[in-house]
């Protein structure tokens, strides 16, 4: 049996009809790990992932009826707490830390009847857009070892794009998923704000955090969705919007739908390589019914600096649990005060600590007025003419990055330089909105480019829709 | 690129409200560092909005009753304390015994 790049869809099939075992699929899956151990994606294969595939396979022998996920292996952001495994968020701080419950996304898929085969590389706490704040060492991107993986959520997206799972999780709060998936050629979707359960996630900024999905088509990403998003009482930010059928809204047609491209993004990406594929996407779409129109937000060039005004703000707060107490790792120190100051300075990763520092500042009583809260008034106001657009139509298209993946090391002494690598998909964090990266061609290197589609809150099924159309009839641009 | 908010007695206030501590080396760094992320935030500043409290319309969060449920047992909050007396974390004396 090939098991080369199944899709989950052709997976569950293959365990209800019994083509294959999930024994089988799960040992292939993890050949794949170890043969790509060196891209460093994974950071543990958990020791009952074959056990639980034994369990699944007895269940599908018992003729019990099957759960919607029945057998297929996946890997979990190493943020995304498993209850009884290692949640280290690839940091120092928790690099022994055992998660004590489940997050709510993976017990429904636990009670899908997923087997978990490990957690996945990720820059410290989330933090970063390479894989290369990671304390255990940076991700390879699936394609070149000389570049990034891209991040938060590198990991996720290389063992999606190097077949090491069927899917993966991740997380998004200024690009992590889709930047990497852009980087690596995969799909990856970052849901509504509060659409999925964020308990068990691990906080890096609350108003702007959300799970998500790594898969190799729209229609695997449309079918797990579906499944993990919905309220959530253990998350009270968490919507109580009905779930749609993603995977039925996929129409097979994108005729009169209405999409927007924004003037500022285009001027940004004028002189790169993006420009002529943007250019050949927009003719297929017209060609195929779609109506494309221009739209201008002048104020898009304030995201990045709202972005990384508001972030750090929540992260700083989140971060002041880390006090050497209750959990994480803890440094000697004489009182508490010189313990709580001393593991915070010796477990935490640099980009962190920078945040950290940078939270302080904004929300300091003499610079609050001056960053936070005009950083909050600009964030309403680029969403105020956001929503404008999406009423007046059904999609945005933007690039999901400014080109190919950088080389490793090339960013790192210069931290706005980074962060000027989440440009494009802030955006959709500060708003809310669902948003996807497919890939759609490659640069001038032979590496992946990706598109992005933001769609209206709660509107994913738009999303699922054009980018289904696109992948199966567009191709590589 | 530095920016005149960020001195190196600015560092250290920063350092104090975020508990952690640095060499003198990565306090020069940090200098140009946080510097020129602050001069990327002033773009901010350069857009009109309206009054502060703009932002401030904000829907109240959902309440509900409160309901006893069993959350994490003792035994499991205590599983990843680095130090532990019975159902307390230990800690050395907080400030200085005053």
């Amino acid at each position: 049996m090939d098991f080369k790049f199944l899709s989950v869809l052709d997976i569950v099939d293959g365990i209800k009809t019994k083509k294959f075992s999930c024994v089988e699929l799960t040992k292939y899956y993890l050949s794949q790990i170890e043969k790509y151990k060196d891209k460093n994606a994974v950071l543990e294969v958990f020791d009952d992932a074959l056990e639980r595939a034994y369990a699944v396979d007895s269940l599908v022998e018992s003729g019990a009826d099957l759960p919607e996920l029945v057998g297929v292996p996946i890997l979990i952001k190493d943020n995304i707490f498993y209850k009884g495994k290692i949640s280290s968020s690839a940091s120092k701080m928790l690099e022994h830390y055992v998660a004590q419950y489940s997050s709510t996304v993976v017990k429904r898929l636990l009670k899908a009847g997923v087997v978990i085969l490990g957690r996945t590389n990720m820059d410290e706490f989330a933090m970063g857009g390479s894989c290369e704040n990671s304390a255990f060492g940076p991700c390879k991107n699936a394609h070149n070892d000389a570049k990034v993986s891209g991040g938060s959520s590198g990991g996720s997206a290389v063992a999606v794009a190097l077949d090491m799972c069927a899917f993966a999780l991740g997380s998004d709060t200024g690009g992590s998923i889709r930047q990497p998936a852009s980087y690596n050629g995969v799909v990856g979707i970052k849901p509504t704000y509060a659409r999925v359960s964020r308990y068990g996630l691990v906080p890096f900024a609350g108003s702007l955090d959300t799970c998500g999905v790594f898969t190799r088509d729209a229609k695997d990403s449309a079918y797990i969705v579906s499944l993990i998003a919905g309220r959530d009482e253990k998350d009270s930010s968490s919507s109580d919007m009905p779930v749609d059928d993603y995977l039925a809204c996929i129409s097979g047609s994108i005729k009169g739908k209405k999409i927007a491209i924004v003037k500022e993004v285009q001027e940004l990406v004028a002189q790169s390589e993006y420009k002529d594929v943007f250019k050949k996407v927009i003719a297929f779409c017209q060609e195929h019914g779609a109506i494309m129109s221009e739209v201008s937000i002048p104020e898009y060039k304030s995201v990045l600096p709202v972005y990384y005004t508001i972030a750090p703000a929540e992260a700083t707060s989140n971060m002041n649990k880390f006090d050497g107490v209750r959990f994480g790792e803890c440094a000697d120190g004489e009182t508490a005060e010189e313990i709580n100051v001393n593991s915070r300075s010796k477990y935490l990763g640099r980009e962190v600590k920078r945040r950290i520092m940078l939270g302080n500042f904004v929300l300091s009583s003499k610079f609050y007025n001056a960053y936070y809260q005009k950083a909050k008034d600009v964030a309403a106001l680029i969403k105020s003419k956001f929503v404008e657009v999406l009423e007046k139509n059904d999609l945005i298209f933007m690039p999901t990055t400014f080109g190919e993946a950088f080389d490793i090391g090339a960013k790192t002494s210069d931290p706005v330089s980074m962060y000027i690598e989440d440009m494009f998909t802030v955006t959709a964090n500060i708003i809310g909105v669902p948003a996807m990266s497919i890939p759609i061609s490659k640069g001038r290197l032979g590496l992946p480019l990706g598109l992005q589609i933001l769609a209206k809150h709660f509107n994913e099924k738009e999303i699922y829709n054009m980018a289904d159309y696109l992948m199966e009839k567009g191709g590589e641009f | 690129m530095e920016n005149n908010l960020i001195t190196v007695a600015e560092i250290e206030r920063l350092a104090e409200m975020s508990a952690l501590n640095f060499s003198d080396e990565d306090k020069e760094r940090l200098i140009g560092e946080v510097g020129g992320i602050i001069s990327m935030l002033d773009e901010c500043g350069k857009i009109k909005t309206e009054s502060k409290g703009m932002s401030r319309k904000v829907p109240l969060s959902a309440l509900r009753e409160d309901e006893f449920s069993v959350g994490l047992t003792s035994e499991r909050v205590f599983v990843n304390a680095p130090s532990r007396d019975g159902d307390y974390f230990v800690v050395p004396e907080v400030n200085n015994g005053l």
